[in-house]
């Protein structure tokens, strides 16, 4: 019990859930975006991962991690664009083009990193370190934890906020999701089906470019081959729990980050109960089985993966 | 071949059949011609030698009755969980989660061979099947249920399940199945010699029985598919759901049906794998094998046949891809490359605009004046 008290009610471990949610609060609530547009990224997964790779060369060769974020976010965007142009323009299957993704996008960083680093060589590269906002991090608890984050933290939330007002609130938001849910009928008000989906792929694209940057420059500073590890498979789920809806997104990521913090914890504290393998499934078996019980509740938008044609 | 219905020749349905599938594999053979060319390019670009490279990728593959061996074997667990994949799309699920459920039928097969009783030679290694296909089985026939109870995605379910599956191997290799005699490494004792399934030697060739035994799956599934009820069914449900709703046909059962027939054959590939290659359960037992079995299932539009053809194919570019490596120092992370571009492109070829593009440029051919009207 006492083991228990120690997991769960302390600084490092509130810290660590948000530390860990911010990737895939990232891409979730660019995914809420895109499947409100009705495009289905199958391939988040990769344009994480190239974003991580991107993030790290951009912040080596720099020296400054902001450039390397920026150069994360570009790398998202430009792995995404034949999967735009075979699902927007082509009216191809979403899902195989999201699945080519992924692996276009495992095979390029892997060879592309071993061509620019070599085997042996591991670049440690300037990343966003943890951030104390003044007078708030002095609280007990809530202070380490919530209000000593990178600065990403913020800007994730920041991010999720702006762009739920924007999708219920604005006139793009409301385009948006016409293109998911009626695009004949945004068509038929002169408004381009297929410009506005690409807008919502290209906001996706960058949104899942920085998760990928927030893992590879805000949690272990270099690049390893495969390093989201089925992060862009966890926040496609999250964006059905979340029932489609940024601001959603935001608190169900905390909620899955805590379930990865609890096997990060169950291994820091040593508890023999659990094998750490076992542990280490767990964040894989919670996002299945939040997302079998809130599969039925929500409604996907009626065109999501559906191609417009005229 | 404008017979009147129910006047249709045997041999003219056979001889139109012949024709599809000649230009199906035209049509796909240049798709994955063009695959090569864009990851060839890209290797040029980063300054590799692109000729040296080729020459290992063709040496290593088809040039010496070895390389054929390595290709046959490379190609056999891709095979067999390809004809899984292609079976789950054809009533319209895409299984993404083939390697989950390899690992799932390779642990069950390696339970049952190294810590079963010890078995003679051709009961062993038919047990060492029938364990993989029950443990491919019921992590198929989850997602299934998942879908078609709880109304989740099998894409989504599939992917996350892999992981699931990959840790539970893990741990059991790191620790209850783990072999204190071997080197340190994280893997389970050798399968006996009693339950591995030899290579055959044939007019000087050599051939995995896995491979054989590959064939033969992808002949019962062709019957399967069209000889039977329940095959009819699958195939109206990957058509049309709804139609396959009003027919009366139960898509609940035949989701699960599919998905779990889909993972048995996946863990079936596990176990080929395993007593065939590997004879190790580790957790670095498959390098993909099931994405590289989705590729062929996609590439061979998702029919035994194809999926035969595109398994040997990617087997060899396998065999070929390692030689590469070791000769001309090029990553075999570029098969990824090929593999993704591949797909990439033929999703393009397939979709609503090529169709249509395709249409219209007939229609020029035959009639030159639609254009200009």
């Amino acid at each position: 019990m006492d083991q228990l008290v120690t997991i769960f009610w302390s600084a490092a471990f509130l810290g660590a859930a948000i530390r860990l949610s911010i990737p895939i609060m990232l891409a979730g609530i660019g995914e809420a975006i895109s499947e409100r547009g009705g495009v289905i990224n199958i391939g988040l997964e990769g344009m994480m991962l190239a974003g991580a790779f991107g993030a790290v060369v951009g912040a080596h060769v720099s020296g400054n991690p902001w450039i390397g974020l920026a150069c994360g976010m570009a790398a998202g965007v430009l792995i995404s664009l034949p999967h735009g142009v075979i699902s927007i323009n082509l009216g191809g299957d979403q899902i195989v083009s999201g699945v080519s993704l992924n692996l276009v996008a495992l095979g390029l960083t892997t060879f592309l990193f071993r061509q620019l680093f070599g085997i042996t060589d591991q670049p440690q590269v300037p990343g966003f370190e943890p951030l104390d906002i003044p007078v708030l991090s002095q609280i007990p608890v809530l202070g380490p934890s919530v209000f000593s984050q990178s600065v990403l933290a913020y800007v994730a939330v920041a991010i999720g906020l702006v762009l739920w007002f924007l999708l219920f609130r604005s006139r793009w938001g409301l385009r948006w999701r016409a293109a998911g849910d009626d695009p004949a009928a945004l068509d038929s008000v002169g408004v381009s089906v297929d410009r506005t989906r690409w807008g919502a792929l290209l906001v996706c694209a960058a949104l899942a470019g920085m998760a990928g940057a927030a893992i590879s420059l805000g949690q272990l500073f270099t690049f390893i081959e495969n390093m989201t590890g089925g992060a862009g498979y966890v926040a496609l789920a999250l964006v059905i729990v979340a029932r489609w809806n940024p601001l959603w997104a935001v608190v169900v990521a905390v909620a899955f980050g805590a379930a990865e913090a609890i096997a990060l914890r169950v291994q820091a504290v040593g508890v023999t109960l659990i094998p750490y393998q076992l542990s280490l499934m767990l964040p894989y078996v919670l996002t299945l089985v939040v997302y079998g019980l809130a599969a039925r509740s929500g409604r996907a938008p009626r065109a999501l993966g559906k191609p417009f044609v005229k | 071949m404008t017979a009147i219905a129910g006047t249709v020749r045997r041999g003219d349905a056979i001889a139109a059949a012949a024709v599809r599938m000649a230009r199906a594999t035209v049509a796909n053979g240049l798709i994955v011609i063009l695959g090569l060319l864009v990851s060839a390019a890209l290797l040029a670009l980063t300054g590799a030698d692109v000729a040296a490279a080729t020459r290992a990728l063709v040496e290593g593959s088809v040039g010496s009755p070895e390389a054929i061996r390595q290709s046959l074997i490379q190609a056999t667990p891709i095979l067999i969980a390809g004809l899984g994949v292609s079976f789950a799309l054809r009533a319209g699920l895409v299984n993404i989660g083939a390697d989950g459920q390899l690992y799932m039928g390779a642990l069950f097969a390696v339970i049952v061979a190294v810590y079963g009783p010890p078995l003679p030679w051709p009961i062993a290694p038919v047990a060492m099947l029938v364990a993989a296909t029950v443990g491919g089985f019921l992590w198929g026939a989850l997602p299934g249920w998942m879908r078609a109870r709880l109304g989740m995605s099998e894409v989504i379910t599939t992917l996350l399940l892999n992981f699931v599956a990959f840790w539970i191997v893990s741990w059991a290799v790191h620790d209850p199945l783990h072999d204190p005699m071997g080197g340190g490494y994280p893997w389970t004792p050798e399968v006996p010699a009693p339950a591995r399934l030899p290579v055959i030697r044939v007019a000087g060739f050599f051939l995995p029985s896995g491979l054989l035994l590959g064939l033969v799956l992808a002949m019962a599934i062709s019957f399967v598919l069209h000889r039977t009820h329940f095959g009819f069914g699958l195939r109206v449900i990957g058509d049309s759901p709804q139609a396959a709703r009003w027919a009366g046909i139960d898509v609940s059962r035949l989701t699960i049906a599919a998905l779990a027939i889909s993972g048995a054959l996946a863990g079936i590939a596990g176990a080929a794998e395993l007593a065939g290659n590997q004879y190790r359960l580790s957790d670095f037992f498959s390098p993909g094998f099931g994405f590289t079995a989705l590729v062929v299932a996609l590439v061979g539009r998702a029919t035994p046949s194809g999926t035969v053809a595109a398994a040997l194919f990617f087997g060899a570019l396998a065999a070929g891809g390692g030689s590469m490596e070791r000769i001309a120092q090029v990553p075999a992370s570029t098969g990824l490359v090929v593999q993704g571009t591949v797909i990439a492109i033929l999703v393009a070829s397939r979709s609503a605009a090529a169709r249509s593009f395709s249409y219209r440029l007939r229609r020029r051919l035959v009639r030159p004046d639609v254009g200009a009207a």
